[in-house]
């Protein structure tokens, strides 16, 4: 089934080689794994158990019955109950905790009154988006409390005061789990910034080496080598990419609403385009180390930062925008959270395949007429 | 000792001051970079793209729907069925859908009560909390503001009847400028980064060229030629670290003058003797520049990742909660916030202090032992 | 072997004013030379006088700056593509086009593929390359696993496989054992014999000009002389007074007439060194079954011997043979796995940071820290080794005059030409006066004048009392030592003095009958058949003989009857490359067949 010659003695040439250095090997199946291992456990955007220290000046009932509220939830958890006046500042300075409640010492009998009583919250904002949860938490629990005051109240004296309720409900990750959307985030990252990492060495070390000669003074067509080149690194993608999906699947249990054929594809074509372009790195330059580290900043911190992964794209800023909208790793971004979370196929995303098609044929073709058969 | 402690360290200096790609990538990494992401990190919830679905269509949730706006919702789509909404809430177009039932006007009228619905997209679950909980506020503000105009509730609190009154207060940055959190962590980050890369692509490089042997036929003791690499790379790194603070983040993001900037700097001497420790450790092992760029990718995000800066520690599993007291930057962390954030002095943080220290001490004296091992 | 056809076009090389600049400083200047079809060509220079840069733009893949060169009939900067199929090329360095973890087997393979050699011709080739070079019985072994001389071996036979009609080989032998390099040449020659291929090739050993037809000598980036070798050599001795006929001396007077430093000035090392204190009487050195493995390699295998003090020992042998690991092993770099060292008596591991003060070492590569200039890398072994202030300033001036290095001070090392280099980092290492002074190759890859300059310091060194070892691979620097190791496959075959080793050679092997004839084609396919260890060296034709009297007369007739014309037989002394190859083959007669 020889359809290229020279192509296939290419692409065998580097299977082998791949295959024997065994270091290599191990990298390139292992570290993908780990990182995810790594990643998946250790990256939560999830604001949770977040030690409390109440100052509980009433010491009543209800007081006690309002600080259960708080800390019965699963994002508070109880580190210090006091009744004295303490240095509750000075834990937080500490950084022993990140919320202080004092709660006032008439609590009770103002609430008993009708009327309004103010209880302290101190948070922590050395980190503003966490301030801003544990914010929208403790505002979330108050007003619940509120309601159940306001109605037994209502009910007693029979006055009457408009009321809202909003129900919320989150589609998609109802239980509003952060691994839910930074499992598969990390699925379209990792497959972003490693394979190309691989293959940022694939013809640089045969420049360093000096095996490069047999290829500039053979007669092999420039597509020919890039395409033998190309295919041992984008098959290591796939594997990669079978694990990950693997592991989301048994180790973190994301859900997965879509089609795993229509994901495969995605990730096929999007693994052309990251590893082409990790290939193009190698191809324009002369040494491995500058190939490596440019691919890594290249790759890797635009992936995390401007794909939609933490920040969906439509609130970044213009310019961010500007970078999201030149990243392969965006359209699968959108892409890969609808497969898992909503369940979606071809129908909503086939622009973005379209795109991922672009990218890896343009990186593709940049490689073949950025390859020269020449030094220099 | 002294003298020739002292010719190498003219070396490495030498060196450093030499290499003028070098110095420029690290001035840029010390102030632009902290600069860029200092303003460029935001993770609040700003322009959330929002639907409206008003079944109700009175002039009551019309109301309630205008006031969903600017800086938090961006109202982008009045949708008018469920398969409507359900499209838009599928392609991603919005991440919040406010659905207002019919009968609202009346409920509220007649009941005093009414429900409305908030549907956001729970893909991306942190902004999707803090978004449903403005959305919950806002509903509130307007049945309050509905109550006065219908004269059922006089302004003023008194009135409304008993209700606990949050009093948030965000300690130590109250405005909640994302500039100084962010700032911060970058220059930990760097800080972190440029301490194991720099000494450990200085030694690694000695090795590939063949100095190092030069050096180990002379008098010179393995741990001279790791001190003399530990105290040049460390200093830089300490007057570069100078440099971004009172250049970039006192001056231009207006962080307040807390704290004692002389237990500052000794912390960070402390830190960044045993990053140095860690990336020395990296060029025992390593024998090219492509191995220790490997190896630093997966070393660094790890220290980042676990040290409480993206993630909150207080969320991570068990396991993963003892693998974070392996960061040293976990410690440094800690301590630099307290000083430089909260004004924390030295018995505040003296824990974190002695934490520091003795991770510190167990990576160089394991540092110094393979050195005499690998090059005695 | 298949017969190629054969492009008639002549000549196959073609090159006119040919010029190259890298971001405009030049490489090559305006080289002009031609090659005949079946033409053997050396161009000879050290590293850095731009044959690199020639061969790669014969072989299309280097632009030029100016000039013109056709390759087998094409222009080939018009067209590199249709060149390419017409020509072989071998780069630089041992074997290093070959891919280390591919068996033989393999690699063969896959130049046959590259090149889509049709199935029958390529088994053909392969299995006759394979034969010839006796790689056959490695054929599942990876290349990274053989030793120099093989991969070398193995290279040539990828280069081979479509059997060019033109190969350009650059520096094919730099570092290669010499039973190798024999079977090398023989390769070529067989070839140029048989198929009236075309040979380009490029080397920094002149000795080896010889084997060529014709040479051209490369001296930043210019064509100096250009001719036959014996013709060179012989219009050179008419004005050398003295000195040994040689290309180095061909090399060296071209020179002269443009450089002013035509005899460097001998400047005397006053208090060098110290004398030593002669109660200890050992040897400088004293090393007993010194082993050194790497896993499951050894790299250096039960190696004894002796240094006296004051002597100048030389380490001959070819990249690979273990010479670096034994010096390594006693400077204390490397732990041997077995045996001892003793350096002035003292055990080397119990008295090291003694010992070290002592020692001076200059590494293989250039090792100096480049972004450094010279004084302050000098400065900095100073510092190093807790010399006194006003002892360093001193002796700083006097390091510099011995090195030539006067008025490039601020310079920094990375800049200065490879030789002057070497006479740097040696400065550095002696800085210091240590009385024992270990250099691994120092003048690899240097011009013959440097070479000639650093051999003379080394003089004045052992003149001043310093014990020297030396370790090179160039067999005609043997010269220059008292006293000589030969290394191979990490075992010593011989010590000895230079003219003793050489004798004892002669004694066993004989001495060298050297034929010329202008039909030497001819001649070698006729006298091979009667001396089977007939080689042709470039046009001549080398004849190994115990009794050469008889054999002189034997040859004259046999060529007579088949009237091929003799110009001349000549009786000449076994060569220090003949030397070694008795040595290795006599240690291990087994050896000469798996290497």
């Amino acid at each position: 089934m020889i359809f290229n010659r020279r192509l296939q003695s290419v692409f065998l040439k580097e299977i082998k080689e791949i295959y024997r250095d065994k270091i290599y090997l191990a990298m390139a199946l292992v570290v993908p794994v780990i990182l995810m291992i790594l990643f998946g456990f250790g990256l939560t955007m999830d604001v949770k158990n977040i030690p409390t220290a109440v100052l509980d000046q009433n010491r009543s009932p209800q007081s006690r019955e309002y600080v259960a509220r708080v800390t019965r939830s699963r994002y508070f958890t109880l580190e210090n109950y006091l009744t004295e006046v303490s240095p509750i500042d000075q834990e937080l300075t500490e950084g022993k905790i990140r919320l202080g409640l004092i709660i006032p010492p008439n609590f009770d009998r103002t609430l008993a009154l009708g009327q309004a009583s103010e209880v302290q919250a101190l948070i922590d904002g050395a980190f503003p988006d966490r301030a801003a949860t544990i914010r929208s938490y403790l505002e979330a629990i108050n007003l619940e409390f509120n309601q159940e005051l306001t109605s037994r109240w209502h009910l007693a004296t029979g006055q009457t005061v408009p009321w809202i309720e909003v129900e919320t409900r989150a589609w998609f990750n109802s239980d509003l789990e952060s691994k839910n959307f930074i499992v598969p985030g990390l699925l379209v990252t990792n497959l972003f910034f490693y394979p190309a990492l691989l293959a940022s060495i694939a013809v640089v070390r045969e420049k360093e080496s000096g095996s490069i000669f047999n290829i500039y003074c053979s007669p092999i067509r420039r597509w020919e080598y890039v395409t033998g080149k190309l295919l041992p690194y984008w098959g290591i993608g796939l594997i990669n990419y079978v694990m990950i999906y693997l592991l989301s699947d048994f180790l973190f249990d994301v859900p997965f609403r879509g089609s795993f054929l229509f994901l495969t594809l995605a990730a096929a074509i999007y693994l052309g385009a990251s590893t082409s372009l990790g290939l193009l790195m190698s191809i324009l330059f002369k040494t491995q180390v500058a190939a490596m580290l440019i691919t890594t900043v290249a790759t890797m911190i635009p992936a995390f930062i401007y794909s939609g992964f933490f920040i969906a794209v439509n609130s970044m800023g213009p310019e961010a925008q500007f970078m999201a909208y030149i990243l392969p790793a965006t359209y699968f971004m959108e892409l890969v959270r609808g497969v898992y979370l909503k369940g979606l196929g071809l129908q909503v995303y086939w622009p973005n395949l379209l795109v991922l098609l672009l990218f890896a044929a343009g990186f593709l073709s940049l490689c073949i007429h950025k390859l020269q058969k020449r030094v220099g | 000792m002294h003298q020739r402690l002292a010719a190498l360290l003219r070396k490495e200096y030498l060196q450093f001051f030499r290499d003028r790609a070098l110095i420029y990538i690290v001035l840029y990494v010390f102030t632009i970079e902290i600069y860029v992401a200092g303003t460029g990190f935001n993770i609040e919830v700003r322009n959330y793209p929002t639907a409206v679905y008003d079944r109700d269509n009175t002039q009551w949730s019309v109301q309630l729907a205008e006031k969903f706006r600017l800086p938090y919702f961006r109202v982008t789509h009045l949708v008018h069925s469920d398969p409507e909404m359900e499209a838009l809430l599928d392609q991603g177009t919005v991440s919040l859908v406010l659905v207002i039932p019919y009968g609202f006007a009346r409920d509220l009228a007649e009941k005093n009560h009414a429900a409305v619905q908030a549907i956001a997209d729970g893909t991306l679950s942190n902004t999707a909390l803090l978004a449903m909980g403005y959305a919950s506020q806002i509903a509130q503000e307007f049945a309050l503001e509905l109550g006065e105009r219908l004269g059922r509730v006089v302004p003023g609190t008194e009135h409304l009847g008993p209700q606990v009154q949050l009093k948030p207060r965000v300690a130590y940055n109250p405005n909640q400028k994302a500039e100084w959190f962010a700032s911060l962590i970058e220059l930990f980050s760097v800080i972190t980064l440029v301490a194991i890369l720099l000494p450990a692509a200085a030694m690694v490089r000695e090795k590939e060229r063949g100095t190092i042997e030069q050096l180990l036929v002379t008098p010179i003791t393995p741990v001279e030629i790791m001190l003399a690499k530990v105290i040049s790379m460390a200093s830089i790194v300490l007057v570069a670290s100078a440099l971004s603070l009172f250049l970039v983040i006192y001056p231009i993001f207006g962080l307040p003058w807390r704290g004692n900037l002389l237990l500052y700097t000794v912390a960070t001497a402390l830190y960044v003797f045993s990053a140095t420790g860690v990336g020395l450790l990296i060029a025992t092992v390593c024998r090219t520049l492509p191995q220790t760029i490997l190896f630093l990718l997966m070393v660094i995000p790890p220290i980042l990742f676990l040290s409480g800066s993206w993630t909150p520690e207080e969320a991570l599993p068990t396991g993963m909660r003892m693998v974070t007291y392996l960061s040293p930057l976990k410690y440094y962390l800690t301590i630099a916030y307290g000083i430089l954030l909260k004004g924390a002095g030295f018995w505040q943080l003296w824990q974190h202090f002695v934490g520091l220290t003795v991770l510190g001490l167990l990576l160089f004296g394991f540092c110094a032992l393979r050195f005499r091992r690998y090059f005695g | 072997m298949a017969t190629a056809t054969l492009n008639p076009a002549s000549p196959v090389i073609s090159v006119q004013n040919l010029s190259k600049a890298y971001r405009r400083q030049p490489a090559v200047r305006e080289v002009s030379f031609e090659l005949e079809r079946g033409e053997v060509f050396g161009l000879l220079g050290p590293d850095g006088a731009g044959k690199s840069s020639i061969i790669q733009m014969l072989t299309g893949v280097l632009t030029k700056t100016q000039g013109e060169a056709r390759v087998a009939g094409q222009d080939v900067f018009a067209d590199p593509e249709a060149v390419k199929a017409h020509i072989g090329y071998m780069p630089q360095g041992l074997g290093l086009n070959l891919y280390d973890s591919l068996t033989v087997d393999e690699n063969i393979d896959f130049f046959g593929d590259l090149r889509e050699v049709s199935p029958s011709t390529f088994e053909r080739n392969k299995a006759e390359l394979l034969q010839i070079t006796r790689l056959d019985k490695f054929r599942e072994r990876p290349a990274g696993q053989l030793s120099g001389g093989m991969r070398q071996k193995l290279a040539l036979c990828c280069t081979l496989i479509h059997l060019p009609e033109l190969i350009f080989l650059d520096e094919p032998t730099t570092g290669v054992d010499p039973i190798s390099r024999r079977d090398f040449w023989m390769i070529i020659n067989r070839l140029v014999v048989e198929q009236e291929t075309t040979v380009f090739l490029t080397t920094s050993y002149l000795d080896e000009a010889e084997r060529c037809h014709r040479v051209a000598l490369l001296h930043q980036g210019r064509i100096i002389a250009q001719g036959i070798p014996a013709e060179l050599m012989s219009q050179a001795s008419t004005e050398a007074q003295g000195q040994p006929r040689s290309l180095e001396e061909v090399f060296i007077q071209a020179l002269e007439p443009e450089s002013d430093a035509k005899a460097a000035p001998v400047i005397p090392l006053e208090e060098l060194a110290p004398p030593l204190d002669l109660e200890d009487a050992a040897p400088a050195i004293r090393v007993e079954a010194l082993t050194k493995k790497f896993g499951r390699f050894t790299a250096v295998d039960q190696v004894s011997f002796e240094v006296k003090t004051g002597e100048t020992f030389g380490f001959l042998g070819p990249n690979g043979a273990g010479k670096t690991t034994v010096i390594k092993m006693l400077t204390g770099i490397l732990p041997p796995t077995g045996g001892r060292a003793l350096i002035a008596g003292l055990e080397l591991r119990a008295a090291r940071q003694r010992i070290k003060a002592e020692l001076g070492y200059m590494s293989q590569k250039f090792s100096l820290y480049g972004d450094l200039t010279v004084t302050e890398n000098l400065r900095l072994y100073g510092g190093i080794y807790r010399m006194a202030a006003a002892d360093l300033e001193r002796r700083i001036p006097e390091i510099l005059a011995m090195a030539d290095l006067e008025g490039r001070e601020d310079q920094f090392a990375q800049g200065l030409p490879l030789g002057i280099r070497q006479r740097l980092a040696l400065g550095c290492a002696i800085l210091h006066r240590p009385r024992l002074v270990f250099l691994d190759e120092p003048t690899s890859g240097v011009d013959p004048r440097a070479r000639r300059k650093f051999w003379q310091i080394i003089g004045q060194l052992a003149a001043s009392g310093v014990t020297i070892l030396v370790s090179t691979h160039y067999m005609d620097e043997a010269q220059h030592c008292q006293r000589l190791a030969l290394m191979h496959q990490g075992r010593l075959v011989a010590v000895g003095s230079p003219e003793d080793l050489r004798q004892q050679a002669e004694a066993a092997t004989g001495r060298i009958l050297d034929v010329g004839s202008p039909a030497f084609r001819e001649a070698f396919l006729l006298l091979q058949e009667h001396f089977p260890q007939a080689a042709l060296h470039g046009s001549r034709i080398h004849i190994p003989s115990q009794q050469p009297d008889q054999d002189r007369e034997r040859i004259q007739q046999l060529l007579n009857q088949a009237r091929l014309p003799v110009a001349q037989i000549l009786d000449s002394p076994l060569s220090m490359e003949d030397t070694f190859i008795h040595f290795i083959q006599a240690a291990a007669p087994e050896s000469g067949n798996d290497l």
